[in-house]
């Protein structure tokens, strides 16, 4: 087979014809993969960057930016007010973090910036530093002095899930801290000029205790340059973001864990269950005993899996299984179509074999322990690798079995219910968190990853399973 | 079975009979797992969709109250079930339209391609590398009002098209993407056209046949048996037009990507009427029988033909 069609020799209009079947190939592979192509392209992108109006293929690098802000005449005000010098830090504190994730929004949009810092100078000294980026949204970093403190919070939910408004204060501020020496950077390009005007006049909207007023501090500096360490950032969202959904010490992972664990106790169970069918369909039963066992198991393989949706779902609940992983594996536990696949290999197997061992003295038990396992190994390897995609991207039924439990959400659940936008064409909410575009980019190469990888490692037990088939038929 | 030798001598036919009786025994056991997983797993909800589907379903003290065949008098006299299964089968025949002689004809190209034809056929196979839902996804997202297909055509000074928010167009944009081919029937395709004996297309050469006519009279005509069989394949899966809607459509809009397996699932999960949702399912499997007879009749009547 293979190339048996190059050997023919072509000319005149059949050259033309070459070409133009090329071309129209090349075409055709290059439109196919561009959803992909685009897809991993998007995973690098800001929002902007996907739903404006221009279509942009190469993403641009992330850029750094770090905000210098002098506090001294505000300082100088409060404290003619009779305001204690803590307070005023506090106070400073509170809006150099509004200022920092102020920052982050809005430019984040337009100049995809994804990395900001701002520093509080006061009387010549550093007193205060927020500093956060893309990558750690729901964790914010004070450095409040030598000492940094991480407060877990998350972006969206800010305001609701960080209900103890008290302890921030001790969180802001160590009380005797009185900043250390540090010179001003110098701005340095007239993208930060143009920005440091904006910022002036930036609404501080997530002020605690003032919203919407204008800075009050005085804008020194806005050093910008390019970060492409921060490119990655979207993958990172994509695991917090994931993790955040549920109170769960193992977060993102607890998904990956359900599935390989639903995965392997699948596979498991179908070269057990399904191999030791097919070895009784193919080498135990008489021929009238065969016909029957055929039957009773191709009559499963005509059932459309969509209506089983519902009894399967009342079943497991009638064994107390609704919700627990026992509940999803319990349809995986062997398939028809793979009871066929043992059978067509067994039935491959020599008989002279079979004879032999008998005519030794062997039992029919030990006959397939020691002598067709060993053999069999190619079989085994493409159950495996069916098995594994057929379970790892079953959505419909791991949808259904894990209503009510999302502990126990395996990976395409998870995955799509958190960052990938939820089910149906408008669902762009997941609780309170903003489902963006490029995080379900990201989360989508996730996904993708463990089947690259199985179908990497198991290259081999494909091309022997494609043998399988054809050396039968 | 072949690998029962005939008895060289009398005494060994009943010695013969009695093994494979032990046999017989040892394959239960063998099989009898597969029998208990089969039996719960298949046989016990189908029997049980059936018996639920004359009930007003109640978990919590199964099965509720009895209901007759008002389940089914709903279904047939409700629009939406109606408009369910007509949309099931106007996106079975939008699907082969886009989706269907796709791979054949990339197969026909790729078969008269004369370089770097291996790369080609292994960058046709990469998309089956990721999961089916997550390229559904992706489709969802490129369909989407301001997606990568709407960009493109807006780049090309056409106007944007609501592939899955205009109501007349969303059957046709959940099966465009079709369009795109690649996967496993390539080279399912290919392997038929590669499989005719190259003889004959030296004979044709020699003829002074084209590389077109070649194509045209040699293996499109091999490509046929499979293509039955690609046919006969999908008009199984025709009931089980599920996830494209559910996760890129949600079956809007205004209901016109709804099909039967999204309305048994809302029933069922989302409205929690179990026994009107048995009811449909029951309804879909007594069509996928029918289908699936349908179905053995067209591959008998294509051995005949033969």
């Amino acid at each position: 087979m293979g190339d048996s069609l190059s050997g023919i020799r072509s000319s005149g209009i059949d050259k033309t014809l070459h070409g133009l079947f090329l071309g129209l190939t090349v075409a055709w592979v290059l439109a196919l993969l561009m959803p992909v192509a685009y897809t991993i392209g998007d995973a690098l992108k800001s929002t902007r960057e996907i739903v404006g109006s221009r279509l942009i293929w190469i993403p641009a690098v992330p850029r750094a930016m770090e905000i210098a802000v002098d506090y001294s005449d505000y300082a100088r005000e409060q404290e003619a007010l009779g305001i204690a010098a803590a307070d005023i830090r506090r106070k400073i504190a509170d809006e150099a973090l509004a200022l920092q994730w102020g920052v982050l929004q809005d430019l984040d949009q337009d100049q995809k910036v994804w990395d900001v810092a701002v520093t509080c100078f006061m009387g010549g000294r550093r007193i205060h530093q927020v500093r956060s980026n893309r990558k750690e949204w729901v964790i914010f970093k004070y450095l409040c002095g030598k000492t940094s403190y991480t407060l877990p919070i998350g972006l969206f939910s800010f305001f609701q899930q960080y209900p103890e408004r008290e302890a921030r204060a001790t969180y802001w501020h160590e009380r005797d801290w009185t900043g250390d020496e540090a010179t001003v950077p110098a701005n340095n390009s007239a993208l930060a000029e143009r920005v440091r005007a904006t910022i002036r006049d930036l609404p501080l909207r997530y002020v605690f205790d003032q919203p919407k007023e204008p800075l009050k501090g005085r804008v020194l500096t806005v050093n910008e340059r390019p970060a492409p360490e921060r490119l990655l950032d979207n993958f990172f969202i994509a695991v917090r973001t994931a993790a955040n959904v549920q109170d769960d010490p193992l977060g993102f992972f607890r998904y990956f864990l359900n599935s390989v664990f639903v995965v392997l106790v699948g596979i498991l169970s179908q070269c057990a269950i399904s191999g030791s069918a097919g070895y009784a369909l193919s080498r135990l039963f008489s021929p009238g005993i065969t016909k029957i066992a055929l039957l009773f198991v191709v009559i499963t393989l005509f059932i459309p899996g969509l209506v089983l949706l519902t009894p399967l779902y009342v079943t497991i609940s009638d064994f107390k299984l609704a919700g627990t992983i026992w509940g999803i594996i319990f349809p995986y536990a062997a398939w028809g179509l793979n009871v066929f696949l043992f059978k067509e290999f067994f039935d491959q197997l020599p008989g002279e074999l079979f004879e032999a061992a008998r005519i030794d003295g062997c039992g029919e038990t030990g006959i397939f322990v020691r002598l067709v396992l060993p053999t069999s190994k190619a079989v085994f390897g493409v159950v495996t690798l069916l098995t594994f995609s057929a379970i790892w991207g079953d959505f419909i039924w791991q949808n259904v079995a894990t209503i009510g439990n999302s502990k126990i959400w395996t990976f395409p659940v998870g995955l799509t219910y958190t960052v990938l936008g939820g089910v149906g064409g408008q669902a762009v909410f997941t609780g309170d968190r903003e489902i963006r575009p490029e995080i379900g980019a990201a989360a989508s190469i996730f996904a993708a990853i463990p089947t690259i990888v199985i179908f990497g490692l198991m290259q081999n037990s494909i091309k022997k399973g494609a043998l399988i088939g054809s050396v039968k038929g | 079975m072949a690998e029962v030798p005939p008895a060289p001598v009398r005494i060994g036919r009943r010695w013969i009979r009695g093994l494979q009786a032990r046999r017989n025994l040892v394959g239960l056991a063998f099989f009898l797992p597969a029998i208990v997983v089969f039996l719960l797993a298949k046989y016990y909800p189908l029997i049980r969709v059936a018996y639920m589907s004359f009930f007003d379903y109640n978990f919590t003290e199964p099965p509720g109250r009895f209901m007759g065949v008002a389940n089914y008098a709903y279904a047939f006299s409700n629009s939406l079930f109606w408009k369910a299964f007509f949309n099931n089968w106007i996106m079975w025949a939008l699907g082969l339209v886009f989706g269907f002689f796709t791979p054949m004809v990339q197969a026909l190209l790729l078969s008269e391609v004369r370089l770097g034809k291996k790369v080609w056929s292994f960058l046709y196979l990469l998309p089956v590398l990721v999961p089916g839902i997550v390229m559904l996804l992706i489709h969802r997202a490129i369909l989407q009002d301001d997606g990568l297909i709407n960009q493109i055509l807006a780049l090309a000074g056409l106007g944007r098209v609501g592939w899955l928010t205009d109501p007349r167009i969303a059957k046709i944009g959940l099966n465009i993407l079709g369009l795109l081919g690649g996967g496993l029937y390539v080279f399912v395709i290919l392997a038929a056209i590669e499989g005719v004996a190259v003889e004959l297309h030296e004979a044709a050469v020699i003829d002074g046949a084209n590389v077109w006519q070649r194509v045209r009279h040699i293996s499109l005509p091999a490509v046929k048996p499979v293509m039955w069989v690609l046919f006969i394949n999908s008009l199984g899966g025709a009931m089980e037009n599920f996830l494209h809607p559910y996760l890129m459509t949600g079956g809007g809009p205004d209901n016109s990507t709804l099909t039967m397996g999204m309305l048994m699932y809302n029933e069922a999960f989302i409205l929690f009427r179990m026994g009107q949702a048995a009811a449909y399912a029951t309804i879909m499997l007594a069509c996928a029988i029918l289908l699936s007879t349908v179905g053995i009749y067209l591959r008998k009547a294509k051995i005949d033909l033969n």
